[in-house]
């Protein structure tokens, strides 16, 4: 059952709570995905929330300051705002420890959230931080082989008009909330060390993850800690538009909350 | 810091099931009250905050206003099935009955935004006294089949949105409409759906991108500048053009006194 909770600074969410005979210690708090209100790309988000809500985890729903209900702006911090949240879900649920994070720029404040607050246990992370590396430069290379000459002509001339518009080309990180290159290995070292699971799955829908192998290219040997939970469905477009990736996306993060954080 | 906010939400029983309503209060003098029957699939979730904005302006100008989810959408109580003209409807008139009781006797009107116009004209029918405003109304039910098929067509077939291997394999999915679930009685009942214009005896006011001047049943119109009329056809979110929307909305507030009814 879904009821309103009102947080700091004149925001307000949507708390699913436990509808199960046995609520769970730890809660779940998604954050907005891009300028997608609360209830996420194709109501994924209100998906998730009552899902696991069935299986007893509490799961808020929030607008940050700028992004659907939240009409105004806040001088508060993003991390700072999600820390209230917390504190208000403890209140009302008795749960002391949350997975946080969510599709896209949600992916990248859950990070930031992680490493600023003990409280959190889990990163669900969907289209999150990772670096090109070779293995982009190997996918590119082919898919462009599959391609028609003229195709290259194309992609070789937009590329050149870009870059003389913008000076250089955009890349990812630019437009990204993600730490240094290098922090990334430390920072994510720091939260398995605090026995934080990650949940890293990425779609084929990003210009920036193009091969499974990037993964553990970024993160290097973290990648394959038994704490990190990646998956890489690249069928799936950014924002899960067809119903079959997005039940699968489902199930998948239902599954892995349920067996995490029994 | 606290930033106080100008609506309350809560979540209303209607004999549809629980909606998520959302009542802003006029601000300074009452002058009546609007309840805004938002649009549907993708657009809901695109207009969100376009019509959370427009709500806000409104309750400025002195109109109390209740927005709404149907249900099966948003935070309203179903998934996605459950979503039907007809249970629109019973949640648009339990709507427009709370709207009622807040307001006490102010006038009211009904705004019914795209096929959200075809709730909008059933609840004009059965209630003489409220006002009837249609914002960027879609055309019969059949063509507006038509047009969502045609987006979901451009959706799956985008190279920005499945490019690279997945491309290919895209088909389109049985029962979802431009990404969302929808039943096949629901597509029945769009496919009935007459002109929402041609349902009804008359339209208060008529707002779009080409204002149907000549038509005989409109009483007044509002003209909508290009930067904001595009926004129905975008399947993901993109920017929100806050300044010509609010300066749109400011217009729309002070319509209010024209061609008053009831």
């Amino acid at each position: 059952m879904d009821e309103i909770l009102e947080l700091d600074g004149g925001l307000y969410g949507v708390l699913s709570m436990p509808t199960s005979a046995a609520p769970k210690k730890t809660a779940v708090v998604l954050l907005n995905a891009g300028l997608v209100h609360r209830v996420g790309p194709f109501r994924m988000y209100t998906r998730i929330a009552r899902e696991l809500g069935a299986q007893g985890y509490p799961v808020l729903r929030f607008d940050q300051p700028g992004i659907g209900d939240a009409l105004t702006l806040s001088d508060c911090s993003p991390a700072t705002l999600v820390a209230g949240a917390f504190d208000r879900v403890r209140q009302r649920t008795g749960c002391e420890t949350f997975i946080v994070g969510g599709l896209c720029s949600a992916a990248d404040l859950g990070w930031i959230v992680a490493c600023s607050d003990a409280r959190v246990s889990g990163l669900y992370m969907l289209d999150g931080l990772a670096r090109k590396g070779v293995w982009n430069l190997l996918a590119r290379a082919s898919r462009l082989a599959r391609k028609s000459p003229a195709h290259w002509l194309r992609a070789l001339s937009n590329n050149v008009r870009t870059t003389a518009r913008t000076g250089a080309e955009l890349v990812d990180a630019d437009v990204r909330e993600w730490p240094e290159s290098g922090a990334d290995r430390t920072q994510l070292a720091t939260l398995l060390d605090r026995e934080v699971r990650v949940f890293a799955g990425y779609t084929g829908g990003t210009s920036y993850f193009l091969h499974a192998r990037q993964f553990a290219g970024t993160f290097g040997s973290l990648a394959n800690s038994e704490r990190v939970h990646f998956v890489h469905w690249p069928d799936a477009d950014h924002t899960f538009y067809l119903e079959r990736t997005r039940r699968r996306l489902i199930d998948e993060s239902c599954r892995w909350v349920c067996s995490r954080f029994p | 810091m606290t930033v106080a906010r100008t609506f309350e939400p809560s979540f209303l029983d209607s004999s549809a099931g629980r909606i998520f309503v959302a009542y802003h209060p006029p601000r300074g003098v009452a002058r009546g009250a609007v309840v805004i029957c938002p649009p549907m699939f993708h657009e809901q979730v695109r207009g969100y905050r376009l019509f959370a904005l427009a709500a806000d302006a409104l309750a400025s100008s002195g109109l109390g206003v209740l927005r709404f989810d149907y249900p099966g959408t948003g935070d309203s109580d179903g998934d996605e099935e459950a979503f039907t003209l007809d249970r629109a409807e019973a949640a648009a008139r339990a709507a427009l009955d709370r709207l009622e009781q807040l307001s006490g006797s102010s006038p009211m009107a009904v705004l019914g935004i795209r096929a959200g116009a075809y709730i909008a004209t059933r609840l004009a029918a059965q209630r003489p006294q409220v006002r009837l405003w249609l914002w960027q109304p879609t055309d019969s039910g059949a063509q507006y089949l038509e047009s969502l098929a045609a987006i979901d067509r451009e959706e799956r077939t985008s190279e920005l949105r499945f490019g690279g291997a997945a491309r290919a394999a895209v088909r389109a999915e049985a029962g979802v409409m431009v990404g969302y679930p929808v039943s096949g009685a629901c597509v029945d009942a769009l496919r009935a759906e007459p002109d929402p214009r041609e349902a009804v005896r008359s339209v208060d006011l008529f707002i779009d991108r080409a204002v149907h001047a000549a038509t005989p049943n409109v009483c007044g119109t509002i003209e909508i500048p290009e930067s904001v009329a595009h926004w129905p056809l975008q399947v993901d979110m993109l920017d929100v053009p806050v300044k010509p929307w609010r300066e749109l909305c400011a217009v729309l507030a002070s319509q209010w006194e024209r061609a008053p009814r009831g």
